[in-house]
């Protein structure tokens, strides 16, 4: 199974706080917050900097460097609800969204960059929304939320790091563009690491040994993996997900089995409590080195059972393959139904079966869902347009189901109309192939090309002339269909799409009457 | 090296091996002909129905799907790695199609989707249609349905040595023959089973003259 690849979108208004006091990038303003006895500056424009005031200088000192300064007040309590507001409007874009400081969002890309044309669309999608609330911003989309977070600080254009890439797209940058600790970041000065790729050049087990495990987050990050898989989004989501550290890193399933238990049961305490039922798990592997690895398993049946989950991520995890060793591990509720009421078992043959529903469930992860259908009759001459086929757990009707004619006793002629239907092949190919075929003095056939020689037919019947589609732009079909036994016994259907201007039919194998 | 007579023993004991006779266990299969020519169908087994596209394997597996589904609410899988059955067809033939599954599984998957539907044990037949060249992989489809106690049915264009049935069954234009039974010594012929009306090619309505283009038959 090739792996799936998380991203995120990473946003950062470097001016937020300043412009939603209705200042511009322009303006020489300062915002201010008293710390340790005396108002110091914690936000400041391109044009305050340009003069010579800088972060965590006190207001004194800074009016003292420019008079004309303006000098802004932090107002804790509208800045958190104007950040509030914020979050709910970049939901639009994604349900995934999660406050990183001050003026940094991190949105969930991976499930919903298809919606706007991709990755590349996404960006747009959120640069004209940051736009229209009168916001500057920096974008960037990465397999981690940290590594977007960090592009989008340094990146003057918006930038898509392409899966698998992040390491290189951040051994450029400063450290301190992770934002790392203060403390951290000085001892990691300290050792001359002053670049993201110079600390992804230390080995791991140093880096985690010496500077801790935010280090070791970090570190994870900038050699392009993950550094910490899930944020904390909306209070009801973060209760349906559960992050496990695991004390060793391994590449073996039973530390993991050990320690599955535990958390699928909180998980399941979670939906009871929301009267709801699992669809989806999603499991997060987070890997020492790499990307992280995401298992998905879809549930046959919508369940809070952590037996049955447990049962079925056993199947699955079991079977996963990792280049590097396990970290950490993330299980969410990927998906959620109400209850719906089922009776597990009641369509199975036999006490021990596997139910239908579980069974397409699981397959469909690998399989997908095109490959696990309910095949339903539609209304159509078309042949191939005689039947759909849908994913064998879509809850919705089939279109236009076909059901037979009802006997009229007004019309009584219907019954043998009825004995008039003509059979069908067993077997149809998708796409017809073309027929070499010599044809007889009425039109029939009568020798078929098979495997570079043409074979006799030894029976044919025909034409059943099938046409339909004349109403539409493009133009309608119409063909004729021959029932053909060949000298191997073999019985065939093909149809000869009638020539114009005396030019000779052209013959297509459609179907065989296996 | 291993001398000839070394050889021949083994060879002699292979024979003896394949010739053994192993009880398993039969159920009606609806289909009258074939339960005269087999005894029933093995359950749970595996049966090779091997014949060349287009003499009539589908339509003796819709015979056996429509009497798997004569008990209520019982299921059947095809799985169709070809994307060749048409539905219409079964549906003419009798099978209720609400009650079938099609698994249209790519050949990467085929043996491991195939081996997990048909240990499954929710389904009363499974039908595999045309698996190609499916290697030793196949071997762990009688397992599977051993653990399923499933009826098999895999239809094949030519014999597979590498698929273990039970029973394997030669379609051809003149019937039916049997050329490996575990139960039994093989080597019986019979005839093949009519097709329902609806399925048949040469019970279709008779072709009325078509202006211009007249009906024709080169028999």
């Amino acid at each position: 199974m090739s792996p799936v690849w998380a991203r995120w979108l990473g946003v950062h208004l470097p001016l937020f706080r300043l412009e939603r006091c209705g200042y511009t990038a322009e303006d020489s303003v300062v915002l201010v917050e008293e710390q340790r006895g005396a108002w110091r500056l914690i936000a400041l424009t391109p044009a305050a900097a340009e003069v010579g005031v800088r972060l965590g200088m006190s207001a004194t000192e800074a009016l003292a460097i420019e008079p004309e300064l303006v000098v802004e007040r932090l107002d804790p309590e509208g800045e958190a609800e104007d950040r509030r507001a914020l979050v709910d409007t970049f939901r639009r874009l994604s349900d995934g969204v999660a406050e990183i400081g001050p003026a940094d969002l991190v949105l969930e890309a991976g499930r919903v960059a298809a919606l706007y044309g991709g990755e590349a669309g996404l960006i747009e999608a959120a640069a004209r929304l940051a736009g229209a609330l009168g916001h500057s911003v920096q974008l960037a989309i990465a397999d981690d939320w940290r590594a977007a977070l960090a592009v989008a600080r340094c990146a003057e254009q918006p930038e898509v790091v392409p899966p698998g890439e992040g390491a290189a797209a951040l051994a450029r940058l400063p450290l301190g563009a992770l934002e790392p600790p203060t403390a951290l970041a000085e001892a990691l000065a300290a050792v001359g690491v002053r670049r993201v790729g110079e600390l992804a050049a230390l080995e791991p087990a140093a880096v985690v040994g010496r500077f801790g495990a935010e280090a070791g987050r970090l570190h994870r990050v900038a050699r392009g993996g993950v550094g910490d898989p899930r944020l904390g989004f909306a209070p009801e989501q973060e209760a349906l997900a559960r992050h496990v550290v695991l004390g060793e890193p391994t590449e073996r399933f039973e530390p993991i089995r050990f320690v599955l238990p535990g958390v699928l049961r909180e998980l399941a305490e979670g939906l009871r409590q929301r009267d709801r039922l699992a669809t989806r798990l999603l499991v997060r592997l987070v890997l020492e080195a790499g990307p992280a690895r995401l298992v998905r398993l879809r549930l046959g049946r919508p369940t809070r059972d952590p037996e049955a989950w447990l049962a079925a991520l056993e199947g699955r995890l079991g079977e996963v393959q990792v280049r590097a060793p396990i970290a950490e591990l993330v299980i969410e509720i990927e998906e959620d139904s109400a209850e719906v009421g089922l009776q597990p078992g009641l369509s199975s043959r036999a006490v021990g079966a596997e139910p239908v529903r579980e069974l397409v469930g699981r397959l469909a992860d690998t399989l997908g869902e095109a490959a696990l259908v309910r095949p339903a009759l539609l209304e159509s001459w078309q042949p191939e347009a005689a039947w759909s086929a849908r994913f064998a757990l879509d809850p919705r009707p089939p279109p236009r189901p076909w059901e037979p004619p009802r006997p009229d006793p007004e019309a009584p002629h219907s019954a043998w109309e009825r004995s008039l239907e003509p059979p069908r092949p067993a077997l149809l190919a998708e796409r017809p192939s073309p027929a070499a075929v010599r044809v007889g003095p009425a039109g029939g056939p009568v020798q078929v090309m098979q495997a570079g020689a043409w074979e006799p037919v030894r029976r044919a019947e025909g034409p059943e002339r099938l046409s339909g589609g004349w109403w539409r732009e493009e133009g309608g079909w119409e063909r004729d269909y021959w029932v053909v036994e060949l000298g191997s016994g073999v019985i065939g259907w093909l149809y000869s799409v009638p020539a114009e201007g005396g030019a000779p039919a052209r013959w297509w194998w459609h179907g065989w009457w296996d | 090296m291993a001398d000839s007579a070394t050889l021949a023993a083994l060879r002699a004991r292979i024979r003896e091996l394949e010739g053994a006779r192993v009880s398993v266990r039969r159920a009606p299969s609806g289909v009258p002909e074939l339960d005269a020519l087999l005894g029933g169908l093995p359950c749970p087994g595996v049966v090779e129905l091997a014949g060349p596209v287009g003499v009539g394997r589908s339509r003796l597996a819709f015979a056996l799907a429509v009497a798997a589904q004569r008990e209520p609410e019982a299921e059947v899988a095809w799985v169709d790695p070809q994307r060749r059955l048409y539905p219409p067809a079964a549906a003419l033939a009798g099978v209720a199609l609400a009650r079938l599954l099609l698994v249209r599984s790519p050949g990467e998957h085929l043996v491991w989707a195939t081996e997990q539907v048909i240990r499954a044990g929710c389904f009363r037949l499974v039908v595999v249609a045309d698996p190609g060249e499916v290697g030793v992989g196949a071997q762990r489809w009688a397992r599977a349905a051993e653990a399923g106690e499933t009826s098999v049915i895999v239809l094949s264009e030519r014999p597979s040595r590498a698929l273990p049935a039970d029973v394997r069954v030669q379609v051809g234009p003149g019937g039916l023959a049997v050329s490996r039974d575990r139960s039994g010594s093989g080597g019986r012929v019979g005839p093949a089973p009519a097709p329902p009306a609806a399925v048949d090619p040469w019970q279709g309505p008779p072709w009325e003259p078509w202006p211009a283009r007249a009906g024709w038959s080169a028999r």
